[in-house]
């Protein structure tokens, strides 16, 4: 009997936008961002930046162009996938450009050396952001040390030197090219050694830091700064010392290193790594552990001598076609077809299963290694425990799990091969919240700029009900429903905006609405709402002296109003909380208040997003701080922990989101 | 009685947290414990199925980046699952004993469960690796210090040893180093040939422990060594708070090589003297 799922694998499928993920930077390019005019140097209006500007201009060139310069730095990269458009942490990042804008403030327009990979012929996200806050970046053709010098010019700015990340690679280059950078310019050495674990004697950059900080830098009197972690950026001010001292001192290279080619088999390049013989696809040679740690080969065979590996290569170009046979065959529900092509790989290679598990504790991300290994195990091929295949199949997917094709084979795996319905639901189950998740990370992109949640997509995928005090005119009312949050409670205290409000806030089949207009404070009581023009700065706390406000901000009006908290609006139910786990506090300044009136709503939340004030704005405004004390000594310690914060472009606010320590 | 299947999916430095899991839910009168690990990781929980608990192993080996598939697929028929998380909510793990025991308890209610394990107030157990080793390495015959230099993907972690400094300032201590690098100094011995369990029961001879990532360094934390001073290195101790924290705990957070210095020449130093 066949088993049917309720949530058939086309349905999860279509709850997929199907469109490619929009990229981020088109909401976040500045109207004039010369991104897209190489050459153009917005010189004045960099140094003119604020911090905060440059960082917002950072981003986005990190997340304009998937394409070409890649997405995001290399710390918000998948395990299997490495394509970042800036190849650092993004603090680091960062905090060395800050430093490098500080370090040369007095430059009109710095030139920066920047000796590194390139991107085969596609722009450099580091490159760009460079240019964008106003510097000249001199990139020579292929990797520094490849080249003689060609009369570059001297006297640069800075040196931004990554080389090939070797040891003596990176050495050779400093040698070359710091006494390049003059007096009183900036050395920065890109480290990247211990990133991915356990270094490489011949990839120990951090070695290198080191020795030059010891032998060069410390005689001279230069403390070097380092920026990041496992993946940093160190820097030191070049000297007169520093500048005689690299062209002659320092440590001795170390060899080259490099995994020797031994030789080839089919389309396959042969190298021996650390005892180990590795072949990787010769259009994708030479083999690199480094990029090897990273998923970076199409596939990665491993044996430990040249015939064996020669051995696993032949056996996995005959059997992968009909690999992939099988796959197509459970992808059609023709578990028979499939059974027999998996026994016959078993008849055809009897050892293919005991070559290839090796491989993928080498590369643990690859999926074509997965998918076979998963194919020819979930039939029980080579004695192997089904479930066990049939997890590695999963382990594919994963990847890739708008992947509809594989996902109906996945399952089919699972319901018809193992007669396991409950995973099969799981599966698709998982795949269906990764398509949830994936729509509201576009959905957070593209209508909550400017609020914290924006870069939180997984956070908000875990939200389910929203009360919303100091709702305003309910302009998030339609963003909460379209981030598939279908309980919405809305609060707000002025009258003329609680009938906009109400307006907007009209239950239908798939939301709950309800809305409520009421001040909410820590007690009830008569209180006074300051206001001016614009009603969306409304507040029970009258401006600040000292802030600087724009003119429709400014408290012109006093409302006497009945303030009533948030507990005596649940506990005569005015406020339904059922399904509500974000409690959502925009209230210009009294958030703090409103938080001690709502002790027993804390209770029933998992969330909590207020609005802090960094400078002066509202008079008795609290710290964000004494919110976070609050929310941390709730419920006896047991009360919430910050999880998200971010300062505003006025950078007087900020927004943050805090979650509850331990599950209710 | 329920049967119980427990994994961890991490690394094999997971895997050694996860034994205080493991016993605790074996030492439960309403639990029939199997427990799954990859190819390799039996060795950690040895001691664990002598004690009545079924073990589990995959095909497959641990890797750097952790279990290559979801060791739940080794599931026993009609046990119920549940990972043994190292704690808190968010991806990565605090690997704090209080929220390893929040964690499981709450992956017990979910399976309908309602029985405590243990009291996450209580006394912060220790992993206890050196209780899996079959065989004891000789105790060194100078005063040691147990020095980790293998690290693992940590991104808030970032060290480089000196071990030729480290060397003469503590001539009158032999280092015991996981790294193979015994030609640097006399005073060096390379233990990399040793087993996990096996570094376990000879970290328990030594004065002070030092490592950098808690994989491996989770394989020090034993009961033998609750109280002696213990250090990681390359990490702001300001933004990382001490691995497997207790009261009393001798661990320090390091961040430089002269700070390791320091740490060995006021803790090892006193020891020996």
């Amino acid at each position: 009997m066949q088993a049917h799922l309720p949530t058939p694998v086309d349905a999860v499928i279509a709850g997929s936008s199907g469109r490619p993920l929009e990229p981020i930077a088109r909401r976040l390019a500045l109207p004039s961002d010369p991104l897209g005019s190489p050459g153009a140097r917005p010189l004045s209006r960099a140094q003119a930046m604020n911090t905060l500007e440059v960082r917002q201009r950072i981003d986005a060139v990190a997340t304009s162009d998937p394409e070409r310069l890649g997405y995001g730095y290399s710390d918000s990269q998948s395990p299997w996938r490495h394509d970042p458009a800036i190849d650092l942490p993004r603090d680091a990042w960062l905090a060395f450009v800050d430093h490098l804008r500080a370090a040369l403030i007095d430059v009109k327009a710095p030139r920066i050396l920047r000796i590194g990979p390139t991107r085969a012929g596609r722009s450099n996200g580091i490159d760009r952001v460079l240019t964008a806050i106003g510097a000249e970046v001199i990139v020579p053709d292929g990797l520094g040390h490849d080249i003689g010098d060609d009369g570059m010019a001297a006297n640069v700015d800075c040196l931004l030197l990554e080389s090939n990340g070797t040891f003596d690679g990176v050495l050779l280059d400093w040698r070359q090219y710091a006494p390049r950078v003059r007096r009183g310019g900036v050395v920065a050495i890109v480290d990247r050694s211990q990133e991915l674990g356990q270094p490489w004697p011949q990839h120990r950059v951090d070695e290198l830091v080191d020795a030059i900080a010891t032998e060069v830098l410390m005689p001279n009197g230069v403390r070097p700064m380092r920026f990041g972690d496992a993946a940093s950026v160190h820097v030191y001010e070049q000297t007169d010392g520093t500048l005689s001292a690299s062209k002659s001192s320092g440590p001795a290279p170390r060899g080259n290193g490099k995994p020797p080619l031994l030789g080839a088999v089919g389309d396959y390049a042969l190298y021996e790594w650390r005892d180990l013989v590795y072949a990787v696809p010769a259009a994708d040679a030479p083999f690199c552990p480094r990029r090897a740690t990273r998923n970076a080969y199409p596939v990665l065979l491993v044996g430990d001598s040249f015939a064996a590996t020669s051995a696993v290569v032949e056996a996995f170009v005959a059997a992968e076609p009909t690999i992939g046979s099988a796959l197509d065959a459970l992808h059609d529900g023709n578990v028979a077809r499939a059974r027999a092509l998996v026994a016959s790989i078993e008849r055809d290679h009897p050892d293919l299963r005991t070559a290839l598990i090796p491989c993928l504790e080498h590369a643990r991300w690859n999926k074509r290694l997965l998918l076979a290994l998963g194919v020819i195990g979930v039939f029980g091929a080579y004695g192997t425990r089904p479930h066990e295949g049939a997890a590695l199949l999963r382990q594919a997917l994963r990847l890739d799990l708008v992947n509809g094709p594989l996902l109906r084979a996945v399952a089919t795996a699972y319901l018809e091969v193992l007669g396991d319905e409950a995973a099969a639901r799981a599966l698709l189950e998982e795949a269906r919240a990764h398509v949830r998740r994936r729509n509201i990370a576009e959905i957070c992109h593209r209508e909550l700029e400017g609020n914290v949640l924006w870069n939180y997509p997984k956070l908000v995928a875990q939200v389910t009900g929203v009360i919303e005090v100091g709702a305003g005119e309910g302009r998030l009312a339609a963003t909460w429903t379209r981030l598939d949050i279908p309980h919405q409670v809305f609060v707000e205290g002025h009258p003329k905006t609680f009938a906009a409000l109400q307006r907007r806030a009209v239950s239908d089949a798939s939301v709950r609405r309800q809305a409520t207009c009421a001040v909410v404070a820590a007690e009830p009581g008569p209180a006074t709402l300051h206001h001016g023009r614009n009603l969306a700065r409304a507040s029970l706390l009258p401006c600040h002296a000292l802030a600087t406000v724009p003119l429709d901000d400014k408290h012109e009006i006093e409302l006497p109003v009945d303030a009533t908290t948030l507990d005596a609006l649940l506990a005569a139910g005015r406020i339904d909380p059922t399904n509500c786990n974000l409690l959502y506090i925009d209230t210009e300044g009294s958030e703090l208040e409103v938080l001690r009136g709502a002790t027993e709503l804390l209770r029933r939340v998992d969330f909590v997003y207020v609005g802090v004030f960094l400078h002066p704005v509202y008079d008795g405004a609290p710290l964000p701080q004494q919110i976070q004390s609050y929310l941390h000594e709730f419920d006896d310690g047991e009360g919430f922990h910050l999880c998200a914060f971010e300062v505003s472009a006025d950078r007087a606010r900020g927004q943050a989101v805090f979650r509850r320590t331990k599950a209710r | 009685m329920r049967d119980l299947y427990l994994y961890q999916n991490g690394t094999r430095g997971d895997v050694v947290l996860a034994r205080t899991l493991f016993r605790a839910a074996l030492a439960s009168p309403e639990f029939q414990v199997t427990i799954g690990v990859c190819l390799g990781d039996d060795e950690l929980v040895r001691d664990l199925e002598r004690a009545g608990c079924d073990v589990v192993v995959s095909d497959y080996r641990n890797t750097p980046q952790g279990a290559p598939l979801d060791l739940e697929a080794l599931c026993p028929p009609g046990a119920t699952a549940i990972v043994a998380w190292l704690g808190g909510r968010d991806d990565l793990p605090t690997r704090q004993w209080p929220d390893v025991v929040d964690a499981f308890h709450l992956r017990l209610r979910r399976a309908g469960i309602t029985t405590a394990i243990a009291d996450p107030k209580g006394e912060v157990p220790m992993p206890d690796l050196v209780a899996a080793a079959t065989g004891r390495p000789a105790a060194p015959l100078r005063p040691a210090v147990y020095l980790d230099c293998a690290r693992t993907t940590e991104s808030r972690c970032r060290f480089v040893y000196d071990l030729p400094r480290l060397a003469r300032a503590l001539p009158q201590l032999d280092l015991l180093c996981t790294t193979g690098a015994a030609s640097v100094a006399d005073n060096v011995r390379d233990i990399s040939g040793l087993s996990w369990p096996e570094r376990s029961a000879l970290s328990e001879h030594c004065v002070a422990l030092v490592g950098t990532t808690p994989d491996p360094f989770a394989l020090t934390l034993t009961t033998g060594n609750r109280w002696k001073p213990k250090a990681l290195c390359g990490y702001d101790a300001r933004q990382t708070p001490p691995l497997w924290n207790y009261p009393g705990n001798g661990m320090e957070l390091l961040a430089t090589m002269d700070e390791l210095v320091d740490f060995l020449l006021a803790h090892a130093a006193e020891v020996h003297a």
